[in-house]
């Protein structure tokens, strides 16, 4: 389990987080969405060790504010919204250094398996800098994927910490990204993911976190938050659940129905 | 040269070898460039002869050996320790920056180290002259060595706040720092008299010249702590390269891992100056020509650039020994007027390479 407890952030003099309540389960794709602004990167920094707070954060056994930042990356891999590189890598290089700080250890190099992965085979000798940005999002997916590699182990379940990674995707690698979020969960393993897409997120997430104004304002399966008020409310626009048939959900802006 | 041709491409694998076996051809070199500038010189002597002469057990003209033991091999083995740490904390600079035009001079090594030998220089005469004339020669470097210090100790208090270390105060406070240290000297240099200007100017354009065993054991031991260190931050200066949020993700310890550098390049750059003088080019140039050939992985980068850095730092000598014999041109110069069209020549060729370095 991935847990947040009254965690509060506080960023100058901003509180970017509200005692901020979240629980993420092993085995299952948990969104968190949000208007821009709402605090949604900030969590993720907070769970991920990387921003001070108040409260508690735990991933599993590990004590955010206090685990060592191996003991985190052996248990946790995180996308960043944007990831730049310096100096001329190449993918392999790139996913390389993934696999070197997970546990998989250098045993068999998952370099090509984890590029297959993202829909990336191929690409391992290319420069990183001389692929789309697309391309260069999933290379980074590809490295956090070889650095967690074993969704479940002995030691109890892997995450995948992800700020929004579709958000510069074409529609198929959307999707395949989103299954391989789903994979990863099915097979043991616990998935954190910031979205913007309502309709991805209906299709691909077990839960979902609604936050606004630093705050989660509702947690929970996503026909429970997936209501045209509660989403309405929190993203200050008029929003309209529909539900296809067979039980597919999908969300359109209310202009356009009128 | 077909390696620095074609970097492109290469899978990492194939990266990994063509630097292993890099590796080896600057090993080679190595040897080669230091045999022969045992023999190269005001004197001309010939290896074979000396070589022949040793083996026998025959006893070898004294003048020869004391060429060659006192005065050559000590220089020798100052110049390859100068070069390889001059070319290893341009590696960790850049890698701790993140970007390739960072030399050990931003964290104010080269600045704190060219004062406090001006300040010995110029100010010297009003120490004590007992205690001047047991520090002797060693004042210049021992007060470079301090200078460097504390300039970096400063630098690093002063980007440091709450345990957090930003790089990018350390990089704008180093160039603040590099002002005033400039003014504080310029003030100097305007109170020192012509013999003083003299010694100042030589020692700013670098040297190996005056190389003793006594000079080399005194800065070996934190040139080789320096060298030996780098290599043990090739892993995390690599995860760097993402960023630092990426590199604490993938388990590294940004936090330790700047403070080993800095500690590293201090050590390394600031004895290396108090003995050679100013030195400039190596850090960013053998870095940069390693990166365009075996491509930028700190687990090959630090080793080559150790190589390459001791061969030409050796050539250089050997170049500023023979071409006014027997007098000598500061190694400063050399470096620039060697270095600095081929270094062109290579910006020049590679012009699309530098986009997204
Ligand atoms: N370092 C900072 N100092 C001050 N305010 C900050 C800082 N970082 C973030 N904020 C503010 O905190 C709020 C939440 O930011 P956050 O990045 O978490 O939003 P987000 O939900 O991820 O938005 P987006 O959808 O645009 O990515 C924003 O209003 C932002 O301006
Ligand atoms: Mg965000």
């Amino acid at each position: 389990m991935l847990t947040a407890e009254t965690l509060t952030v506080r960023l100058g003099a901003h509180e970017i987080l509200q005692a901020v309540d979240f629980t993420a389960h092993a085995g299952e794709v948990t969104a968190i969405v949000g208007p821009n602004g709402s605090g949604k990167t900030t969590l993720l920094r907070a769970l991920t060790g990387d921003v001070a707070f108040t409260g508690a954060a735990r991933i599993g056994a590990l004590d955010v504010a206090r685990a060592k930042p191996w003991e985190l990356a052996s248990r946790r891999g995180v996308l960043a919204q944007f990831t730049g590189v310096a100096f001329p890598f190449t993918v392999a290089e790139i996913v390389r250094l993934g696999q070197a700080s997970g546990t998989a250890g250098a045993a068999t190099d998952l370099t090509e398996q984890a590029l297959a992965r993202v829909g990336l085979a191929g690409f391992a000798p290319r420069r990183y800098h001389d692929l789309s940005g697309g391309e260069q999002q999933r290379v980074q997916l590809a490295r956090v994927l070889a650095q967690v590699w074993e969704p479940l182990d002995e030691s109890g379940p892997r995450w995948l910490v992800l700020d929004e990674p579709v958000a510069s995707l074409d529609i198929a690698h959307q999707i395949e990204v989103m299954e391989l979020a789903r994979a990863f969960a099915r097979a043991g393993g616990g998935v954190v993911a910031v979205m913007h897409d309502l309709n991805l997120t209906a299709m691909f997430a077990d839960a979902v976190a609604l936050m606004a104004r630093g705050r989660v304002v509702t947690q929970g399966p996503v026909t429970a938050v997936f209501r045209d008020s509660t989403l309405s409310d929190a993203y200050g626009c008029k929003l309209r659940v529909n539900v296809a048939p067979p039980s597919s959900t999908f969300i359109l802006p209310h202009a356009a129905l009128t | 040269m077909t390696a620095l041709a074609e970097p492109i491409g290469r899978g990492g694998a194939e990266r990994a070898s063509l630097a292993r076996r890099a590796s080896g051809w600057l090993v080679l070199a190595l040897v080669l460039v230091s045999l022969a500038s045992l023999f190269v010189g005001a004197t001309g002597l010939s290896p074979f002869a000396f070589l022949k002469a040793m083996l026998a057990g025959d006893a070898v003209d004294l003048r020869t050996k004391v060429v060659i033991l006192d005065i050559r091999l000590p220089r020798l083995a100052l110049g390859l320790l100068v070069g390889a740490s001059l070319a290893v904390s341009g590696v960790v600079m850049q890698g701790l920056f993140r970007n390739p035009l960072a030399d050990p001079g931003l964290v104010g090594v080269s600045a704190g180290a060219g004062l406090g030998a001006i300040v010995a220089i110029v100010l010297g005469g009003l120490l004590p002259p007992a205690l001047a004339a047991a520090m002797g020669y060693a004042l210049v470097p021992i007060a470079a060595f301090a200078g460097s210090w504390l300039s970096v100790i400063v630098l690093y208090a002063l980007a440091t706040r709450g345990g957090q270390t930003s790089v990018a105060t350390m990089l704008l406070a180093g160039i603040a720092l590099a002002a005033l240290v400039g003014a504080v000297s310029g003030t100097l240099i305007y109170m020192a008299d012509d013999a003083q200007l003299r010694t100042l100017t030589f020692w700013s354009m670098g040297s190996l010249g005056g190389a003793t065993w006594g000079k080399v054991a005194a800065a070996a031991p934190l040139m080789l702590a320096g060298l030996i260190a780098a290599p043990f931050l090739a892993r995390g200066l690599n995860a760097l390269a993402l960023g630092e949020p990426a590199a604490r993700h993938m388990g590294v310890d940004v936090q330790v891992l700047k403070r080993v550098a800095v500690v590293t390049v201090a050590a390394a750059v600031g004895s290396a100056v108090a003995v050679s003088g100013g030195i400039g080019f190596l850090g960013i140039v053998v870095p940069h020509l390693l990166r365009l050939s075996i491509g930028p992985d700190h687990r090959y980068l630090l080793i080559n650039s150790a190589l390459l850095g001791a061969i030409i730092l050796t050539l250089a000598d050997m170049v500023a020994r023979v071409v006014v014999a027997p007098a000598e041109l500061p190694i400063g110069i050399v470096m620039a007027v060697i270095g600095g069209p081929f270094f062109l020549w290579i910006l020049m060729r590679r012009r699309g390479l530098m986009m997204g370095l």
